[in-house]
């Protein structure tokens, strides 16, 4: 009977959930299948570099992509704007610069945009939503609440149609704004922990900007959204013609004719059929130049000439005589200054296209055009094409056309997506066929089969935020087994003197899960359930060839422990500790302040290794963090930089500082950002931004000095006065007398043997202290009662949460404490020094680095390494070298220890290897380094599943190529 | 009228001709390399090697290897193709001869410079008791074929050029064994022919088998890598067995190829040794040119044992082997444009049934031994 | 017999090796494989490679 009764509900619920169920969904902004496959190289999706006219890098490239596709009996179908043309260009593409775009596999060049700020107002969303904000099919996405002093500030993400965000803002309208920030340029060195929280309720981006109105922890309601959008564009698909320029003088262009004749404003260009007769256009257009406000529709026009129903446009450029008639820039400064002299030339762009944002694509209307424009610059920075209408592919039917190309000998579909082999809810075969009829290997890659046809097939960058939701699972729990990429070979050790700061070779092999790194959800008291784990990371290590053995140098090791977010006092939290669950007591914090100071852009320096050299980074404090100038821009000429501030880990802290002097939207300018720069505790005032280097004129962000913790579960008291409570077993707590009212409670704690005894009154808790928790230290201890020392320490503090109850007041006690100490050795393993890291927004502790301040050295004598030992004194994990022959590792692996077994990891050099980096476990920590290696590690994967060979990078291309930090 | 060599001799560089009379044939070698493989330094993008990639791409991977990977298409079989098609199209013209009789310098220059390319330490890792197992093997196929051969009535340089390629599992072989044994290029492709064949089928069929068997995935790949051999076919077969099955066959191809010189080292030694016990033996024909151990042979072992001291760290290793490329190809250029046809088909179908019997039987001792430490649960890697 | 492929007028047939001949081309083929590895090891030792 209660088979039956079940069966009827589960009926009854089944037919709620589809009766409701709403139309099916836009795919635009959202993610493909998690589990999709990726197929990083196809012939006819193009990715290459190439140079614009000023000898700027422009990284174009090419996907083809899947999202929201089914399969059901024997049909597999595609909705609406499931299937996905991209092409992207990492940075973007505007008129005046001869920037180019791939056309579905074409080289083209930009000429022409008209562009818009779109501005969406009041949208209400629930956490985790990504809600359509316009017709076009951007989202918002609520990603993330959390709080400080008990109030929420939100992370959000402005998702473009095709998938592609930028970087995820903080924004709250609790706490003061970036305009708030008094002047601190007078602090400098160590100070104590500051009582203001930073956070905007406006993020300024360039020409994006978005401004909550009000939210919660569930639930925001955004003011407006600003942000650029494209109109139109238009694209020439051939080199354009340049022809000297003579004045007064007349160039045959084809049969017609190019009048210039000079003006004091530019020149009059006059076109005319060959007799030179019948005036086809005329006008007066100045040379280009590269100020970035020209393109600007207000002033666009006085720089091209268009010829009606004639295929050409016609600006003026100076550029040196070998620019003429080609792309190739011998050296490029990557900074957009004209050329100083050169000849004045005619440049005709011809076999012009013009495409509508929205609007079909021209070769076939099957395909809606999607242009998207970069957040920051408001230019081009992909265009799309899109099914307009949903197809299906079954037996009759196994294949759906891609658009059709532009081409110069065939106006062909660019590609054709092939399902052959439906049977059922699975698709058994389906690939991608491109326009040189070159195919992917079957995309259903098991024999069982799949149940959508969704995939990324190609290397644009979209690709990287269209999986936030889902990389860490495909990366940590690959289907066919640890990925292992072999490392290229170079003659050089890449030698590290110390690691700190510094990311992982990106190569490195990750481990995912594994036994004896723990990952668990923890509660704490308040009832918030939090992720906590721990890992392991190797870096900067390195075969010294020439004598025999594998070196891991300073710092070069460690293992990190991190939660969700900060670990805080006073409620109770966890983190682990080599394997055990540790409580944490209290903390000792400071804020760090520099003044005065220059931070050069960093650029890549050459030196043959996958390491970067980081010498313009700005230390702050002794291995706390340091300052990164990472991106430079220039904003209608104004320069902008990008600083981040860079964990010990070599993380980037989450918000990176985006600083631009001297604009303002209410002079019109088409940019706005903050010209300082705070969120939480952190704050950067600079003194003058340049394009390559930033005097800052007073920065400060929170330090950690040492925290306090117990492998014993704190235990609750509740005492009424005169009443005593055994603190462990040396120590007695007596509540003295308390005053709920005030929020007091004096207490006294001694020890049993009666030599040491001291009374402390603990409180206020009032209104006016509990504004400042859980976060501000000279709070939380005021709350909290140290008694005694050494490993006698004990701790007693009050319930925040219920401090008073029936008389009693409550008190939570801490025995047996430990401390972690900055750059102290660990007390439980001295070979390894502790570097706790520091919220950089609350001075509470993020994340415990345990690592070697000595190298390690590894050869055939000494093949394997204990890690810090745990409290039973057996390493938690051990390096063992099985396999390395002076100068490649064949083998070597991790064993872990766990509860009295050993587990062993894959070999993590199955293909031969001249470091042992590598990631362990999952935490923040190594999430950050894997998403800044994802698209390459994605492609390893899929190299690793056919064993096929990478493309040889070596040196600087495999810098650029790896692109990681 | 030709004038012998020993007459118009004035040094050793003698016999590299006048440039005159060489040039020719060279350019002809490196044409025909050019247009043939990517090779380091040279940027022409119309070669046969990218025809086949890009045929490979079109018609799609089977078993998510390449086809022409699987047909064993590679530096050598490329411009040696592509010199048969020429020469046995339009000839070879008079001028050409001297400068493709380089070929007799190419190949023993590659040979010597195919050394860096064993390293008995990359094999390590797969253990002793398979490294051993291997070697044994390889020797076993090697006699074997080598008896079947003199039982099948084959010339001898035909079947020890099959013993070596099959036994190493490496189709190269037939190459290097090639000035070593002085064998006939009929010989050495009909060889390469009858290796790449057995290959082939077996590189489809092993699957089924270890399907019918339910082989372990590692089991599987030691089956392909030492029973199939010839890489490609190898992969085709490991990885139509299973992802798992094909991971290790990555793993332990380089045990093969670290064996790859004691297996055509030994089929040498034992032609080279019949050849000295009946010097005057009509059916002996291997190595019966060679008056002495050939100084080219001694220079390979010495740098063989050498580089096992890792004296050419990795990328010199790699641009060795790019030259090694270029000297292959320049060769194989060489050696395609000397064969008609008749020629390869002139040694018949009797390389086919040898290869298939010797191939077979050390399928057959493989997989028992495989099941046998299965049984018995000793670890093979 | 005349071979069409390798035998030139003169009768020089570019596949046959044997004699003086052969050890000539031998020594010359040991003498670049020698010289080439050791160019390259020596060019890598140097730090050019």
């Amino acid at each position: 009977m209660n088979k039956r009764f079940v069966s009827g509900v589960a009926a009854v619920m089944f037919c709620l959930l589809f009766s409701v169920a709403p139309a099916a969904e836009s795919p635009h902004g959202l993610a493909p299948a998690g589990d999709m496959p990726f197929i990083p190289d196809l012939g006819g999706l193009r990715r290459q570099s190439f140079k614009n006219q000023y000898g700027q890098r422009r990284d174009l490239s090419e996907a083809v992509l899947v999202r929201k596709s089914v399969v059901k009996n024997g049909e597999a179908s595609v909705p609406a704007g499931g299937l996905c043309y991209i092409s992207e260009t990492e940075q973007d593409a505007a008129p005046f610069r001869r920037d180019p775009f791939f056309l579905l596999g074409e080289h083209a060049y930009l000429v022409d945009l008209a562009q818009s700020v779109r501005t969406v107002r009041d949208v209400t969303l629930k956490k985790g939503e990504k809600k359509p904000v316009d017709m076009a099919g951007y989202r918002l996405w609520f990603d993330y609440a959390t709080d400080h002093y008990d109030l929420p500030y939100i992370q959000m993400a402005l998702i473009a149609p095709s998938g592609h965000w930028p970087m995820e803002f903080s924004v709250s309208s609790k706490f003061p704004g970036i305009k708030d920030l008094p002047d601190r340029s007078r602090l400098e060195g160590d100070v104590e922990q500051l009582d203001e929280f930073f956070l905007d309720p406006a993020f300024e981006y360039g020409a994006s900007r978005f401004e909550v109105k009000d939210h919660d922890f569930q639930k925001a309601t955004f003011a407006s959204l600003s942000y650029p959008v494209i109109e139109e564009a238009t694209f020439s698909l051939s080199r354009p013609v340049a022809l000297d320029l003579r004045q007064e003088e007349y160039r045959l262009y084809g049969a017609k004719r190019i009048y210039a004749f000079r003006e004091n404003e530019g020149f009059r260009v006059r076109v005319t059929d060959f007799g030179g007769d019948k005036v086809l256009a005329e006008k007066v257009i100045r040379p280009v130049s590269s100020q970035g406000y020209k393109d600007d529709d207000k002033e666009k026009d006085s720089y091209s000439l268009t010829v009606p129903g004639e295929d050409m446009r016609i600006e003026i450029a100076v550029q040196p005589e070998y620019l003429r008639h080609s792309d190739f820039v011998p050296w490029s400064t990557e900074v957009p200054h004209d050329w100083k002299d050169g000849v004045l030339s005619l440049i005709v762009y011809r076999d012009l296209v013009t495409v509508k944002n929205g609007a079909p694509w021209p070769l076939d209307h099957r395909y809606i055009v999607g242009l998207e424009a970069n957040l920051l610059t408001g230019k081009l920075q992909r265009l799309t094409l899109e099914n307009a209408e949903p197809f299906t592919l079954d037996a009759e039917r196994d294949a759906f056309d891609g658009p059709v190309k532009h081409s110069d000998v065939w106006n062909r579909p660019a590609f054709r997506l092939v399902a052959d082999d439906i049977q059922g809810d699975r698709v058994r075969s389906y690939y991608l066929r491109d326009a040189f009829f070159q195919r992917t290997d079957n995309l259903s890659f098991t024999d069982k089969g799949r149940k959508n046809i969704d995939c990324f097939i190609g290397r644009t960058p979209t690709f990287v935020s269209i999986l936030e939701d889902s990389f860490l699972n495909r990366l940590a729990m690959p289907d066919f087994g640890t990925e292992v990429q072999g490392s290229h070979f170079t003659s050089f050790p890449s030698v590290m003197p110390n690691m700190a700061f510094h990311a992982p070779d990106p190569t490195a092999p990750f481990g995912g899960l594994m036994r004896g790194f723990g990952r668990e959800q923890v509660t704490n008291r308040r009832g918030e359930r939090l992720t906590s784990s721990e890992g392991l990371v190797i870096r900067g290590s390195y075969v010294d060839w020439k004598n025999n053995r594998i070196v891991i140098p300073p710092a070069g090791l460690f293992y990190t422990s991190r939660n969700a977010r900060n670990v805080r006092a006073l409620n109770g939290e966890t983190f682990y500790m080599l394997g055990r669950r540790a409580y944490i007591a209290t903390f000792e914090s400071t804020t760090f302040t520099r003044r005065n100071f220059d931070i050069d852009f960093w650029r890549v320096q050459p030196d043959a290794s996958l390491h970067p050299i980081y010498w313009q980074d700005q230390p702050l404090g002794v291995n706390n963090k340091v300052l990164r100038f990472t991106e430079s821009h220039l904003l209608d000429d104004r320069p902008m930089a990008q600083i981040n501030v860079v964990k010990y880990s070599g993380n980037n802290f989450g918000a990176p500082f985006e600083l631009a002097q001297g604009l303002s939207r209410e002079n019109g300018d088409r940019y706005y950002l903050h010209d300082r720069f705070a969120e939480g505790a952190t704050w950067i005032e600079p003194e003058f931004v340049g394009e390559t280097y930033v005097r800052v004129k007073s920065f400060g962000t929170p330090a950690i000095q040492s925290v306090q913790y117990t492998y014993e579960k704190p235990v609750r008291a509740l005492l009424a006065p005169g009443e005593e409570k055994p603190l462990g077993k040396n120590h007695t707590l007596k509540l003295l007398s308390f005053d709920e009212r005030a929020g007091l409670a004096t207490v006294e704690l001694r020890r049993n043997d009666g030599s040491l005894t001291e009374t402390r009154t603990l409180g206020p808790l009032n209104d006016e202290t509990r504004a400042f928790l859980p976060q501000h230290q000279r709070v939380v201890n005021s709350l909290q009662f140290q008694f005694d020392e050494g490993k006698n320490k004990v701790l007693a503090e009050m319930d925040v949460k219920t401090p008073f109850e029936k008389g009693k007041a409550a008190f939570y006690t801490y025995v047996d404490l430990k401390k972690l100490e900055s750059d102290t050795p660990f007390e439980g393993d001295p070979r390894f020094m502790v570097r706790p890291d520091v919220c950089g927004h609350c001075y509470q502790l993020n994340e415990v680095l345990l690592d070697n301040p000595d190298p390690i050295i590894l050869d055939k004598e000494h093949p394997r390494f204990d890690g810090p030992r745990m409290a039973d004194g057996k390493p938690q994990f051990s390096i063992v070298i099985d396999s390395f022959d002076g100068e490649m590792i064949h083998a070597w692996h991790i064993e872990t220890n766990y509860r009295k077994r050993v587990f062993k990891s894959a070999n993590l050099a199955f293909q031969p290897r001249n470091n042992i980096d590598v990631l362990m476990g999952v935490n923040g920590t190594i999430e950050g380094f894997l998403r800044a290696s994802l698209m390459e590690r994605s492609a390893w994967q899929e190299y690793w599943r056919t064993g096929a060979h990478p493309h040889p990078e070596r040196g600087l291309d495999a810098w650029t190529a790896l692109k990681f930090q | 009228m030709n004038i012998p060599y020993e007459t118009r001799r004035r040094s050793l560089f003698s016999c590299l001709y006048s440039l005159r009379e060489s040039l020719p044939g060279l350019l002809a070698m490196f044409f025909i390399a050019l247009f043939s493989n990517n090779l380091a330094g040279n940027p022409n993008p119309l070669t046969l090697e990218n025809l086949f990639r890009w045929l490979d791409a079109v018609i799609g991977p089977i078993n998510h290897q390449p086809l022409f990977q699987i047909l064993n298409s590679n530096f050598v079989w490329n411009p040696f193709l592509m010199g048969l098609v020429i020469g046995n199209v339009f000839g070879v013209p008079d001028c050409w001869k001297r400068g493709l009789s380089f070929i007799h310098i190419l190949m023993p220059l590659g040979i010597i410079m195919l050394a860096p390319h064993f390293m008995f330490s990359h094999a390590e890792k797969a253990g002793l008791p398979l490294i051993l197992a291997a070697f044994a093997v390889m020797l076993f196929t090697a006699s074997l074929t080598m008896l079947l051969g003199r039982l099948l009535r084959m010339d001898d340089r035909h079947y020890a050029t099959i013993a070596g390629a099959l036994s190493t599992g490496d189709p190269h072989v037939v190459a290097i064994l090639m000035p070593m044994l002085k064998s006939k290029g009929g010989q050495v492709i009909n060889a390469l022919g009858c290796v790449l064949l057995f290959g082939l089928v077996t590189s489809f069929l092993l699957p089924l088998l270890g399907h019918a068997l339910n082989m372990d995935d590692k089991a599987f790949a030691v089956l392909s890598v030492f029973g199939v051999g010839n890489t490609g076919q190898t992969f085709n077969a490991a990885f139509g067995y299973s992802y798992e099955a094909g991971h290790w066959a990555h793993y332990v191809e380089p045990v093969r190829h670290a064996l790859m010189p004691a297996g055509f080292l030994f089929v040498f030694f034992v032609m080279f040794i019949r050849a000295r016990r009946y010097p005057h033996a009509e059916n002996v024909m291997a190595t019966k040119a060679h008056k002495t151990l050939p100084l080219f042979i001694v220079a390979f072992i010495v740098a063989w044992i050498a580089v096992q001291f890792h004296i050419v760290k990795e990328p010199a290793h790699l641009a060795i082997f790019e030259l090694v490329k270029w000297d292959f190809s320049l060769a194989a250029a060489a050696l395609g444009l000397s064969l008609p046809l008749r020629e390869i088909a002139q040694w018949g179908l009797r390389g086919v049934v040898l290869a298939f019997a010797s191939g077979l039987a050390r399928l057959a001792v493989l997989v028992g031994c495989l099941l046998a430490a299965a049984h018995f649960r000793f670890p093979i890697i | 017999m005349r071979h069409s492929h390798t035998t030139d007028e003169e009768g020089f047939n570019y596949m046959d090796n044997s004699g003086q001949e052969e050890r000539d081309r031998d020594m010359v083929g040991i003498f670049a494989a020698v010289a080439l590895m050791l160019l390259t090891v020596i060019v890598q030792r140097a730090g050019w490679l």
